[in-house]
């Protein structure tokens, strides 16, 4: 556990130390406030363009941080670095946890830093406060970091090293339109990832929330299916050479 | 024994997020039906960013016409649809969207609002069906009066008796409803008239027969829609000339609904207490409000003749 613990705290204070991600951040809240420069064009909707485009871009926050892990696990690998842990009985599994959580941390904090942008440009901007449904979407935002990083650290072990990246976007893509598949049960949310479940980002807009409880079992459905993925991605890694 | 606990571990979360998975697919049907319309593509779940982005690029195009013809009405529709696709719940689309091709394509527009109208995102929005039954009688050749009336029961049953709109809408739905009563064999007036006094009828049997609420029998509205059609029917002007039947079925109405509203049956003049002739035509009328000692006008509510000082007998409590 101390191993999980200090591998994780290891990653996110390494990315977290570096100035330009928060220059990025800086750069998502401007991107943010200049949906109020689309009232016109957009016949007075802007107040919903602003929501949108703060959940469209905390999504796509998420899922950069969640890509820069496939390329992280494959470097330190190829690199030797952790090399003397790795060759502990139960070290590869704690290594893979510790790097999963501590991306799903970085994304977390980096995600919460764009919600929290976004809820000060939309208050100071209409003077009126959140709506609850697009507190519910941002937390499901960040939520849904826990299974596309459980999907991110399975690719980086099974896939080369260039194909790793590419295959964890179209899959985190194509995880939003699975619903088709749903009359598959237990394969469909089970093995297939349903990412749509953290969406309701057209209900965020129109100020529909969702229940709270929903949101917690959606939350522990990320929680399962990440330890099917890492666990999966485990049994992989401990079978592979390691040079 | 390492690898038998792992496989252990995948099949036990397998099943586990399986179940979870399916379950909570079915919970977000529920607490988001527009899902099912949004169109299968895979987008990323980015529908709703992807249709705003639609939405402006639809406004900006808009703005590139002239008008909105036969030349690019398909166009427009293409272009609505793609948006209706992304975000059904949109009431852009359809409050200044739809609209923008009713005169060039009628019967898409109508398909489109009827979408609308099904939306359960969009119950309480009474404009919707509005503009879907005014586009039916009014772009419409020939205008379908009889599939216009269920939209406008809906405007007025989702403006909920609020200002202003409501009486818009009531007004649509009644014009409607006499249109399809008349079937060409009466005026209009007669025809409003007629279905008018017909509601009333109805209201007073079930309050919930046209609308209920703000619509019904005793309500000031239709009353006030009844007292104005009478004046319609009765009245003479440059192109209309009152009817036989349309002034029986005035005098009709007068006498039933407005028995105890002291106006004459004639020409639906208002009269005060111990007006013995109509004003407006000369009409022998029923007098009120006269002491019954000696036939002089009283004050409403005085109990004794302020000319004999005889005490009125007091009326008997309800």
């Amino acid at each position: 556990m101390n191993e999980i613990i200090a591998i994780a705290g290891s990653t996110w204070k390494n990315v977290l130390r570096l100035k330009v991600v928060y220059f990025l951040v800086f750069c998502v809240w401007v991107l943010i406030a200049s949906a109020l420069n689309y009232d016109v064009l957009s016949l007075g909707l802007h107040k919903e363009l602003l929501v949108d485009a703060s959940l469209f871009l905390n999504t796509i926050t998420g899922v950069l941080v969640i890509i820069s892990l496939t390329f992280e696990i494959p470097k330190e690998l190829k690199e030797g670095v952790a090399s003397t842990m790795l060759s502990k009985p139960l070290g590869r599994t704690n290594y893979l946890i510790g790097k999963m959580i501590g991306y799903i941390v970085i994304g977390a904090i980096v995600c919460a830093l764009v919600a929290i942008g976004s809820f000060l440009i939309f208050n100071v901007s209409f003077s009126e406060p959140i709506g609850v449904a697009m507190l519910q979407n941002h937390i499901l935002i960040i939520l849904s970091l826990i299974p596309m990083a459980a999907i991110a650290v399975l690719f980086s072990i099974a896939l080369p090293e260039i194909i790793a990246p590419i295959v964890t976007v179209l899959v985190i893509w194509f995880a939003h339109s699975t619903s088709m598949l749903s009359n598959l049960p237990i394969i469909y949310g089970g093995i297939i990832p349903d990412l749509e479940l953290f969406n309701f980002k057209s209900e965020a807009v129109y100020n529909n929330a969702v229940s709270w409880r929903y949101v917690v079992m959606v939350a522990l459905w990320g929680i399962c299916y990440a330890i099917f993925a890492s666990s999966l991605a485990s049994l992989i890694f401990s079978r592979k050479d390691i040079k | 024994m390492k690898n038998v606990i792992h496989i252990i571990i995948i099949i036990v979360s397998c099943l586990v997020a399986g179940i979870l998975g399916g379950k909570l697919n079915t919970t977000q049907r529920e607490l988001a039906p527009s899902k099912e319309a949004i169109s299968g593509m895979p987008l990323g779940g980015f529908q709703k960013f992807i249709s705003d982005m639609e939405w402006m690029l639809f406004v900006n195009y808009l703005g590139s016409l002239n008008t909105v013809d036969e030349s690019n009405v398909d166009e427009v529709s293409r272009r609505l649809e793609r948006l209706m696709s992304h975000d059904p719940n949109l009431g852009k689309i359809y409050q200044e969207g739809a609209l923008m091709i009713s005169i060039a394509d009628p019967e898409k527009t109508v398909e489109i609002l009827t979408k609308a109208c099904n939306n359960p995102h969009l119950k309480s929005n009474s404009q919707i069906p509005f503009y879907a039954g005014f586009v039916m009688v009014q772009h419409m050749k020939p205008p379908k009066y009889k599939e216009a009336i269920p939209f406008f029961k809906m405007a007025v049953d989702r403006s909920g008796g609020g200002e202003g709109f409501n009486n818009y809408y009531a007004s649509y739905y009644y014009r409607a409803k006499a249109k399809v009563w008349s079937d060409g064999k009466f005026d209009d007036r007669h025809a409003l008239l007629h279905v008018l006094y017909d509601s009333w009828l109805g209201d007073t049997r079930d309050e919930n027969y046209v609308g209920g609420g703000t619509m019904g029998g005793d309500s000031v509205d239709l009353k006030d829609r009844l007292f104005s059609a009478i004046r319609n029917v009765k009245n003479e002007s440059e192109d209309y000339k009152p009817t036989v039947d349309g002034n029986k079925l005035a005098d009709a109405v007068v006498q039933r609904v407005f028995s105890d509203s002291h106006i004459c049956h004639a020409c639906t003049a208002a009269y005060g207490p111990g007006v013995e002739y109509c004003s407006g035509c000369g009409t022998k009328l029923k007098v009120y409000g006269v002491c019954q000692f000696c036939q002089k006008a009283v004050l409403p509510g005085a109990k004794f003749c302020t000319t004999t000082g005889q005490k009125f007998p007091e009326e008997p409590k309800k």
